[in-house]
């Protein structure tokens, strides 16, 4: 053991993240030991740190071996900065929103901004820019680590942006389902005065919730489906991204009114069973789904936007 | 040396040196002996591109490393698999290929020459 060998192949470890590392050093070792004989004629620390530096640095050696190796694939250097650009405006826009009407703005899942002064957002806006710049270099991460070569979009704001292809045709017998679905909640909702229950025994169904929330809740899931059928009847006579996007914007409108409930809530479920646990975690799951819809929407949407001024200049 | 041709050289010698360890590896032999061959045939190969490149090429299956004690010290053999043959055969069309592009090329230079 040669101290001066084995703090070098330890510096050169530091810098190899790679599987077989022990052995690549194992070789570098040998090597070393070979060459410093012969140029040398003995082995001793001496001679090491001779060859050693000879050899080069630390970092050097090992980035040899990581040649290839990205973290982030160079291509996607352009949508790293374009990304966080966007993002810091959307998180920028939630501040000044935040700020101005003293509360708390939240897009599920990744945005939370909480309710402070102005002064307070201008500290908050840099640590929001290191936030964002993180956030797309983790994903721009995992797409270079998934190998598989990724067309990312890269929107062009209105100027030679693609069209999108339209959203899937609307048919009459979809829409003849939805209202069915429609008509049976709602002739449910007039009889009974809710649509949540907690048995399902036909001839005495007994609400899950007190009566102030029954009737809240089911407006809003009734409200959800009248939007749902609203949007589809109107693609049939124009089928475009911006309709679902407007149903979209209406449904995250109605999951915040539920989220935003102005009572006390009693829940006559069974008491062993934590109704409101799940039907929280519903609730979330639910959000979290509309709001990248939206999002999606947003973006195909703005493309669709962009494409149609293209056409009419 | 000037630092831009430097750039220029080991580019060309990036492919040249895949070729050459491939041409080397018929019979087995490590990564310190290969070295010498190279500075025996007048060509120097910087010892932190050779091993890399030997790494890379084994987790290609071009040519397999194998673990050996001779006198008195570990060391590492290499040798060129079938797949590696292959390869090489088809790495030296493309090479005679270029050689004969570039000579065409230098050739029509030296007439363009002459009748000026």
């Amino acid at each position: 053991m040669y101290d001066n060998l084995e703090n070098y192949l330890r510096e050169v470890h530091h810098f190899l993240p790679l599987k077989g590392s022990d052995e690549i050093l194992s070789e570098l070792r040998s090597h070393i030991l070979e060459r410093t004989e012969d140029a040398y004629g003995v082995i001793d620390e001496e001679s090491l740190g001779k060859a050693i530096e000879d050899y080069g640095s630390p970092q050097r050696v090992a980035e040899k071996y990581l040649e290839g190796c990205h973290v982030i694939s160079p291509g996607f250097r352009r949508h790293l900065f374009l990304y966080t650009g966007m993002l810091f405006v959307l998180h920028t826009a939630l501040t000044i929103t935040a700020w101005f009407f003293g509360t708390d703005m939240l897009i599920l899942p990744f945005f939370y901004v909480p309710r402070f002064s102005g002064v307070q957002s201008l500290f908050y806006l840099p640590m929001a820019l290191i936030y964002d710049f993180g956030l797309t270099a983790f994903v721009l991460y995992l797409v270079t680590q998934n190998k598989g070569e990724a067309r990312l979009p890269w929107p062009r704001f209105w100027k030679g942006a693609d069209k999108p292809s339209p959203p899937p045709k609307p048919g009459r017998a979809g829409l003849l389902s939805l209202l069915i679905g429609f008509g049976v909640v709602a002739a449910v909702f007039f009889i009974f005065r809710t649509v949540f229950f907690a048995t399902i025994d036909l001839k005495d169904p007994q609400p899950l919730f007190d009566p102030r929330a029954s009737l809240y809740f089911s407006l809003i899931l009734l409200a959800v489906f009248g939007s749902e059928a609203a949007a589809y009847t109107v693609r049939l006579f124009h089928n475009s991204h911006s309709v679902i996007l407007v149903k979209n914007g209406v449904i995250l409108i109605l999951l915040w009114l539920a989220w935003n409930y102005p009572f006390e809530i009693t829940v006559h479920g069974p008491e062993e069973v934590d109704v409101l646990g799940f039907a929280t975690a519903g609730l979330v799951a639910w959000t979290v789904l509309a709001a990248w819809a939206f999002l999606k929407r947003l973006t195909l949407s703005w493309r669709e936007g962009s494409s149609l001024v293209r056409e009419s200049e | 040396m000037d630092p831009e041709f430097g750039h220029f050289e080991s580019e060309m010698n990036r492919g040249f040196l895949q070729l050459f360890v491939l041409g080397m590896l018929d019979s087995p032999t490590y990564g310190y002996r290969m070295l010498k061959t190279c500075e025996g045939l007048g060509y120097r190969v910087e010892e932190n591109t050779l091993y890399p490149l030997l790494r890379r090429l084994e987790r290609m299956e071009l040519i397999q490393g194998e673990w050996n004690v001779t006198g008195g010290r570990p060391r590492k053999f290499y040798v060129i698999t079938p797949l590696g043959r292959d390869v090489r055969v088809r790495l030296l069309d493309i090479r005679r290929a270029q050689n004969k592009i570039l000579e065409k090329l230098e050739q029509g230079n030296r007439e363009e020459d002459g009748h000026v």
